[in-house]
């Protein structure tokens, strides 16, 4: 255990504490940011920010008058009500306005509305206009009930036996599958190109010749799989503890809305399932690194097992409209595919816990091959500096005399 | 392990496909003992040492180390330096070294403080902080011997230990394998360095094509391969004389290669009897060089 520990700590130190991965962990999220801060200036630039006016003949909305600050100013574009249209129009002929609404006296039984500008404005100007209307006309229901009328239900589909749920119909619900599925992808590359280069770089260096000499090749092969997954989750951690950082200081700012309660319950069996989906192929990606020529062709073999992960993405509209179906309970118990598709068909059934149980069994099943076969990999391959391992030879139809 | 065997080889085999690497090969090797493995590029000398470390399995024979079949516990007792240089080339020396001594099954400490003092030793201590790749050809054979020495290992495995090092470097390296040999420690080393063998092997196994050619003790060995020659150190020129069939001269030293019947001591006598001035005299033993490319161009003759 102790020299499995020292290599962990070895393998972890020797990726994290240096200057390209603290680069290759940052670079992300500050490319991120800076991509959203364009994103946002140009947005800005685009939208028209000059008030709205309206011309109220229905008297259903305030007045002039009485139309307070906070409702004047309640989001980007200021709404000024005018007594008729004239001075509407005045304003907007001086580029004082850049539109005004004007509701008819049979507002309520038409619910006909006049648009009058000269360009017309942004879906975000008449959407808060509308916005406005609405929260008039419900002027006198209790604020409890508004908030209600104004957004749809939330729709908690609970399992047959009451262990899980989940929140259908939230935006967030529908984006954190694919969301959590995409971290999952992120953590297996980047884990899976530190795993290839410690790997193919011993064999080059020949250290691996000396290393095979102090410990076994299964705990050699264990601590750096253990050592560099952690590198991985370092990544993630810190990616995820940004965003943390944003959100908590965005809230000091900006009222957050109530949809940011991630299920913990659900990133719990995403984790359940990715840990040994991430075992799994770290070992593959050891056996291909022990047994393979160089770095280059190394890369071009582990998307035969990294490209599998991307089925459930391409048929995910497939699994979105018949998540129950054979398709979808298929590639729920493929080892390759099933931490993404149960992931993805989370997000909007329950899925019935004798297929994640299955599946689950399957995928240690597979990480315990996985392991099993990367030690075997490296045995066979550690020493054949510039040659590659024969597949043959994996299932015991190799020659007389080779390594075993 | 007093009268055992540290390393115990027997008949052993071992190929790849169709070539065989090692025919039947057999040796062993004792405490406090420096024990040469000679022969030229591809003879299946590494090869040798990976099955005594466990590295490949045998086909055939059977290898004991340290008093049994091999195992992952006897590690910790081994020190092995490989041919190509197999340190983290990203990695800090010192961090490098003291990292293989724990796994060694030293603690940090322990193993931080034998590495120091080695580096300190070998000149490396300034260089500590510096990345491996930083540092000379040199440099990193010493670090290399270094990580095969810092945790005291009882069988100690050297593949060209004197690659790369300077003659200062040279030296003490060959201090600290007498110095370990006098310690009881055994060591296998494999060099084509034949002097270096001559000064520090007591044995060697000279193999070629995967079959032993030669064994033994060195100095029986050159005795062996000795022809009737003489060595007459002289500043003057040597008398034809009977007995003698042929005289090569090089710096006032002169070989004389003597009919079968002769003895070196009748050539003394008429040295003497001529009045030659005689500073050095010796029966002509061949080198192990000499031996070794004998050996290897007529196979046939050992």
């Amino acid at each position: 255990m102790s020299a499995l520990w020292q290599i962990m700590k070895f393998e972890y130190a020797r990726h994290v504490f240096r200057k390209r991965f603290l680069l290759g962990m940052l670079s992300l999220p500050v490319f991120i940011g800076i991509m959203a801060i364009v994103v946002m200036l140009l947005v800005r630039s685009e939208i028209n920010l000059k008030p709205i006016g309206y011309v109220d003949q229905s008297d259903l909305l305030p007045g002039p008058d009485s139309l307070v600050e906070g409702e004047r100013l309640a989001s980007w574009v200021e709404l000024i009500p005018y007594e008729s249209e004239e001075p509407a129009q005045a304003a907007l002929e001086s580029e004082h306005i850049q539109a005004f609404f004007v509701l008819g006296e049979d507002y309520l039984e038409t619910r006909q509305v006049q648009l009058i500008a000269i360009d017309e404005p942004s879906g975000l100007a008449t959407g808060q206009f509308a916005q406005f209307v609405r929260t008039q006309l419900l002027e006198d229901f209790p604020p409890e009930t508004v908030q209600r009328l104004m957004g749809s239900n939330q729709l908690i589909v609970r399992s047959f036996d009451g262990t899980r749920q989940f929140i259908r119909g939230e935006w967030l619900g529908f984006l954190l599958p694919f969301l959590v599925a995409f971290i999952f992808l992120i953590a297996v590359f980047a884990t899976s190109g530190y795993l290839l280069q410690a790997v193919v770089e011993e064999k080059e260096n020949r250290t691996m010749e000396l290393l095979v000499t102090t410990v076994s090749p299964n705990r050699l092969m264990a601590g750096k799989v253990m050592g560099i997954i952690a590198v991985g989750w370092t990544q993630l951690l810190v990616w995820f503890g940004l965003v943390l950082l944003l959100v908590v200081f965005g809230s000091l700012f900006v009222s957050l809305p109530d949809w940011i309660s991630v299920s913990i319950e659900y990133l719990g069996l995403a984790l359940v399932l990715f840990i040994p989906a991430f075992i799994m192929l770290s070992a593959l990606m050891v056996a291909v690194g022990a047994t393979l020529a160089d770095v280059q062709e190394a890369q071009q073999v582990t998307s035969l097992f990294t490209l599998p992960l991307f089925i459930p993405f391409w048929f995910a509209l497939t699994l979105i409209n018949d998540p129950y179906g054979n398709f979808a309970v298929v590639l729920s118990l493929i080892p390759f595919t099933a931490p993404i598709t149960i992931a993805i068909r989370s997000g909007f059934i329950v899925v019935p816990t004798w297929q994640i149980g299955l599946s689950l069994g399957i995928l240690i099943l597979f990480a315990m091959v996985a392991v099993w076969f990367a030690g075997r990999a490296f045995r066979l391959g550690m020493l054949r500096y510039g040659q590659r391992v024969n597949w043959r030879e994996f299932i015991g139809l190799k020659p007389k005399g080779e390594p075993a | 392990m007093d009268g055992m065997p540290v390393v115990d080889v027997q008949w052993v085999s071992k190929s790849f496909g169709a070539v065989q690497a090692v025919k039947n090969v057999s040796f062993n090797l004792m405490g406090g003992e420096i024990f040469g493995l000679l022969g030229p590029n591809g003879a299946g000398k590494t090869t040798i040492i990976r099955l005594v470390l466990d590295i490949f399995k045998p086909d055939d024979g059977k290898i004991a180390v340290l008093g049994g079949q091999m195992d992952e516990s006897k590690l910790a007792r081994i020190g092995y330096m490989p041919e190509e240089r197999g340190l983290y080339q990203d990695v800090q020396l010192e961090k490098c070294l003291v990292y293989l001594a724990v796994l060694k099954g030293m603690s940090k400490p322990e193993a931080s403080a034998r590495v120091l003092d080695y580096l300190d030793r070998f000149d490396l201590y300034e260089f500590r902080k510096k990345q491996v790749k930083q540092l000379s050809k040199g440099m990193q054979q010493k670090a290399q011997i270094i990580a095969t020495l810092a945790h005291e290992p009882e069988l100690v495995i050297v593949d060209e230990p004197f690659s790369g090092l300077d003659p200062v470097n040279t030296r003490m390296v060959k201090d600290i394998l007498r110095d370990l040999r006098d310690q009881g420690v055994a060591i296998i080393m494999s060099t084509h360095q034949m002097h270096q063998v001559e000064e520090l092997c007591d044995r060697i196994l000279l193999i070629d094509q995967g079959q032993a050619l030669l064994h033994g003790e060195i100095n029986i060995i050159r005795r062996q391969y000795a022809r009737n020659a003489v060595l007459v150190g002289t500043p003057e020129s040597i008398p034809i004389m009977d007995g003698i069939v042929n005289v090569e001269s090089h710096n006032s030293t002169y070989r004389l290669v003597l009919t079968p019947d002769t003895s070196p001591k009748t050539i003394l006598n008429q040295l003497v009897a001529e009045n030659i001035l005689i500073e050095r005299f010796e029966i002509a033993v061949p080198t192990l060089d000499e031996i070794f490319i004998e050996v290897i161009q007529e196979p046939g003759d050992s």
